[in-house]
Parts: C-alpha cells; structure tokens; sequence
C-alpha cells in the first residue's frame, strides 16, 4: 500500500467531514495524519471485524480534539461505516468532537488533556505483568505537556521500565492560542527519558522511530506542522478550530487534491 | 478482631487478592500496616506511584480497562479532590472497577487543619455517574464494602474513618442490609452515616426513659437501590432527623429532602450537619461537633423539638395536685389563693403555660 497515498486520502476526509459538519479541530488533526497511517496501517496489530481482539496493539488520542484524523483511519478500515462521518456532530451521532469508547476502535474517551499517559502506562503495566506481547502506543500534543499530570505520567513510565509503552508528542509547537517554546526535546531528556527526534509527515523516519525500546518507555518527538497540507493554515495561530469560509472552501480542496 | 479500619480493609483485600491475582493496589506514597502485609506477599500487585493523585487514578483505570481490578489508597482530602477529574473521566465515564479506599472521613484528620478535613468529599462523589460510595461506620460494615465492591467491578468510593469502631451489631439480617435499622422508636427516625452512628446512638440511649421513641436507621451504601429503601422507611416515620458528618447542605439531608418532596410527604425532617464555615486550626472532632452543634444533647435537644416532646409530669404530683384542689374547692377556701397555688406549682416546673381551668375543676 502506498501510505503517502493513503495520508493524503485521510486529509481529504478530514476536511470533508469538518466542511459537512460546519464543525470540528482540522489543523490538530493535519499535524498527526502520518503519525496515524503509520501506526494503523503500517505497525499495529489491529481487526477491524474484532476491535476488542485481546492480543490487539492499543492506541490512545491523549489529544481527543485531534479527533478528525482517528475517525478517517478507523472509517477507511472499516471500524464502522464511513457514513458516520456525515454525521460527525450532529445530534445524537456517534461520533463528536472528541472521541469515546462508543466508537469502535477507540481505546479510551479522551478530550481532557493529560489524562492519556497515565491511562496508556496502565494499560502498558497491565500487559508486561501479565507478559502479554501487545503494545500501547499514546499520541500527545506539545501543548497537553503543559499539564502537570504528563510529567507525573512520564516519571511513572520510567519508574515502571514500561519496555512496552511509545509515546508520541505531535510537535506542531502551537497550542489553541499561542506559540510553544520548542524545547521540549531537552526537558525529556533532563528528565531521563529515551527519546527519538524524528520528522513527523516523514513515513520512513516515522517507521524507525515508532518502535518499542526493551525495558525503557521511548518518547518519540514528531516534529510537525499544524494545519500540514492547507498553506494558509499551517503553522498559523488563528487556526485551531476554524473552518474554511467562502473562498477558503475551494484553496483547502485543491491543496490537498 | 480490629477495630481499626484500614486493618479491616487491608485484611480483606489481602483475602481477595489470594483467590484473584488480578486485583492490585496503588497508593500515593500512603503507608498502613495491612497494605505492608500485603506488599510483602504481592511485591508486583502494591505499587507506590508517588506522590502523584492524578496519576495514579489514571494508571488504575488504563489497568482496570485491561482486565484488572485496583484498589487506590489515599488520603481523602488529595485522592477526591486533586485527582477528581481522573475520577470522573478516566474511571467514572468507563465504568470501570477502580475502588478508592479514601482515609479521613469528616473530621477523622481535624487536628491537622482545614486542608485535611474530608467533609465535602462525599457530595462531589455523589454527584458521579457510575459511582457507588461507601461510608462504613464500625469495622464489620469495613469489610462488607470492600467485599462488595469488589463483587460489584464498578467504580467505587469506601470512605475509611480514622476512628476506630467495634461492630455496631451482630445480628446477620441488621448487619447484611442497608440502610440497616440499628434501633427502633416510633416517634423520630434519626437516618444517619459513618462516624455519627454512635453519635446517634448514644442520643437515642439517652431518651431512652423519657422520650421520645427515637429509631436509628444507618445509611452506608449510597446507590440508586438505597434511595428507595430510605424513601420506604421516610414514609413510615412520623418525623425525620438527619444526623451527618459533612458541611452543609450535607448529603444525606439532600436525599431525604427529596424523598419528602417526591413522595409529598407533610413530615417534618429536620437535618444536623458540619456548618459551612472553613475550620482553621485544629479542629479535632470534639471541637468541631460542639460548634457545629453535633453533640449528642443538640441531637437531644433537635429530637425533642421536632416532635413536639414535653417533659411528663410526674403522676404522683398529678394526683396530689388534684386532691389538693378538691379539698380547697369543697372547703369554699379562697378562689384566687388556690389559683395562685396552682400557678406557682406549674411555674416551679417550668410549664406555666400549661395553667389548668379553674372553671371546669370548679
């Protein structure tokens, strides 16, 4: 499968589905297409048909409001149907603008952020103690590591030599209002973690990088570009939770055809 | 047997964690002699997290949706409150069978000061969908919660007191049900929870002799099935007093608020609880019950008011009274100086608006 094929298939319904639904965080969501067609359909161990397969790989959006790119992978797989996606936000759908365990393939409820971690280290404990092979993989945002429970979590993760645990930091170094510092990659390294710094629309680099490392949790810093595919959104501070008006509609469609 | 709670508690998920290895433990840097015990025997299933309350609660629900069941310990007034959105979204919105063991019910830590006191924590738990809270009041009532919700594989919070207390009863039908009647009057149902059984208790030992007939009703499961089981003992009492350990409005006075509301009740019900005022200082149980007017003489006090209660005069008096009357009335003795006499009698018991009349016994 050409997954740079497929990552530019997912952007596509991400603006579609937010475009229907008048609704939705785009930008968040195109920062971490690669990291998600990575993991879903290069690296996980996932059934669609059984997505409470015991053996399965788990993943956790610690980022829920990144939610748009979760529902496009899991539609395309065939999770649920894809015309769920019609209905994002409307009353009473399935699927909202955070995800929970209603919808098939989605580990945990998330949209309160820095709760993943610490859910995704005991998942990953509960898998080495019972020696199970499965992993767990957690995709945080560089602005959820502004919450104190992150730092807890991760103190834990290395405390516990979760061998089995990958956490990603989707580095678009924006938060919903303002501009990060960057150097989060020299905090986790100060705090003693295994950390990989890797290009995050990079497929190849992502492969590398998304691997386990044996009796140490691994941090992977995804450097990405908030709003990557859409020019007049990447990297901007006005884009968090917009949706494209008017002429924007069509500049967004033919960026990402 | 221990009178202690945490002993009760500990000794119990010891049992539990024997037959089951999938039950674990997580504390937040807490230590008690029965977890040590356990620790020892099960190093991989007791796990420190740190002083970390977020944290911890999180792990245990990212376990318990693998599969597991854990138990947290800690501190009330830091486990509830520090981790309460842990609580509700990791654990309470799936369902999941963490239990918190919280240590610090009411004013169990008063003399550490206002940061320690656990007097709203049963409100705010309350108020969580999926959440069963547990507020034992003797060490037997100890290990049924813990028991149950274990059984129970929901999420759970057992309020453990600081206190400790010997089994309240022993009867297997009053220990087994809840609310479990301790004491039955049929003037005024006291409904009470945790450490102010005893407290109710002792008031209603206290009327004993004299009235009124005062019943004790000891709430220590608060689930959707005990609302109805209250509601059912509310509409057979003539009047209600609610006796309980949190700040005001209290929880307990809520539910009973609203079983008057719902069934259209005209009963009384009157409700004691910690007043709203923070406690700076040490505010140890003794002191804060006696301001809070939480003493069993304000329990006295409250039931006698509610009820209408008025001390009985004494028949032998009763009888004399009339004697004295007759013989005054049949001897034309003066009018006004037998009423002043019988003025001065009911005035020297402190009833003198009880005058009798004159006319009829004349």
């Amino acid at each position: 499968m050409d997954l740079s094929e497929k990552a530019k298939e997912i952007r596509r319904t991400i603006l579609e589905t937010a475009l229907k639904a008048g609704k939705g965080h785009i930008p968040p969501a195109l920062s971490w297409v690669e990291i998600g067609v990575m993991l879903y359909y290069g690296m996980m161990k996932i059934d669609p048909h059984n997505p409470k397969l015991p053996e399965r790989d788990r993943f956790i959006l610690s980022k829920g409001h990144g939610c748009l790119t979760l529902y496009a992978i899991l539609a395309d797989l065939g999770f649920f149907p894809k015309a769920e996606l019609d209905n994002f936000c409307r009353g009473g759908a399935m699927l909202a603008g955070h995800p929970d365990t209603n919808i098939p393939g989605v580990e945990f409820s998330t949209g309160s952020l820095g709760h993943g971690l610490g859910v995704a280290c005991g998942m990953a404990l509960s898998a080495k103690l019972d020696k199970k092979p499965w992993r767990t993989f957690v995709l945080l945002g560089d602005g959820e590591c502004q919450e104190g429970s992150v730092w807890e979590a991760l103190a834990f993760a290395k405390q516990q030599r979760l061998g089995n645990l990958v956490i990603i930091v989707d580095n678009n170094k924006l938060a919903a209002t303002q501009r990060l510092s960057g150097d989060l990659l020299s905090q986790l390294i100060g705090y003693g973690l295994w950390t990989r710094d890797v290009d995050g629309h990079d497929l190849d680099a992502l492969k590398a990088a998304l691997t386990v490392a044996p009796h140490e949790p691994i941090v992977v810093i995804a450097d990405t570009i908030k709003g990557h595919g859409i020019p007049f959104m990447e990297n901007s501070v006005n884009w968090h939770h917009q949706i494209p008006k008017g002429e924007q509609i069509e500049e967004a469609r033919k960026a990402l055809a | 047997m221990t009178h202690d709670f945490r002993d009760a508690a500990f000794s119990q998920i010891h049992a539990i964690m024997r037959a089951d290895p999938n039950v674990l433990v997580l504390t937040n840097d807490m230590g008690a002699m029965g977890l040590d015990l356990i620790a020892k025997e099960f190093p991989e299933r007791v796990i420190n997290v740190g002083i970390a309350e977020q944290n911890t609660v999180s792990v245990a629900a990212g376990l318990a949706i693998s599969g597991k069941t854990v138990f947290v310990y800690g501190i009330i007034a830091h486990i509830v409150f520090r981790a309460f959105e842990q609580i509700r979204v990791d654990v309470c919105l799936h369902n999941l069978p963490v239990i918190i063991l919280g240590v610090g019910a009411g004013l169990s830590y008063g003399s550490d000061g206002p940061t320690h006191h656990g007097t709203e924590d049963m409100a705010a738990m309350l108020s969580l969908p999926n959440m069963v809270v547990f507020n034992p009041s003797d060490v037997e009532l100890v290990s049924q919660s813990v028991e149950m919700a274990y059984w129970d594989r929901e999420p759970a919070y057992i309020r453990l007191d600081k206190e400790p207390q010997a089994p309240l009863a022993f009867t297997a039908r009053s220990t087994g049900s809840n609310p479990r009647i301790l004491r039955e009057g049929k003037d005024l149902t006291i409904f009470t929870t945790g450490n102010m059984v005893k407290v109710a208790l002792a008031a209603a030992a206290t009327m004993e002799n004299e009235g009124p007939s005062v019943s004790v009703v000891d709430v220590w499961k608060f689930s959707a099935a005990m609302v109805l089981e209250v509601m059912a003992i509310l509409r057979e009492s003539r009047t209600a007093l609610v006796l309980e350990e949190n700040s005001a409005p209290g929880v307990l006075s809520a539910i009973i608020d609203r079983g008057v509301s719902l069934l259209m009740l005209s009963r009384r019900a009157g409700s004691l609880c910690l007043d709203e005022e923070i406690s700076f200082g040490a505010t140890t149980r003794a002191f804060g019950h006696k301001r809070s007017g939480l003493m069993p003489e304000d329990i006295v006090y409250k039931v006698r008011a509610l009820t209408g209660w008025k001390p009985p005069i004494e028949k032998k008096e009763v009888v004399d009274l009339a004697s004295l009357l007759r013989d005054r009335l049949e001897n034309q003795a003066g009018y006004e100086a037998t009423a002043q006499a019988v003025l001065e009698y009911f005035e020297g018991r402190d009833c003198a608006k009880r005058t009798p009349d004159l006319e009829s016994v004349r």
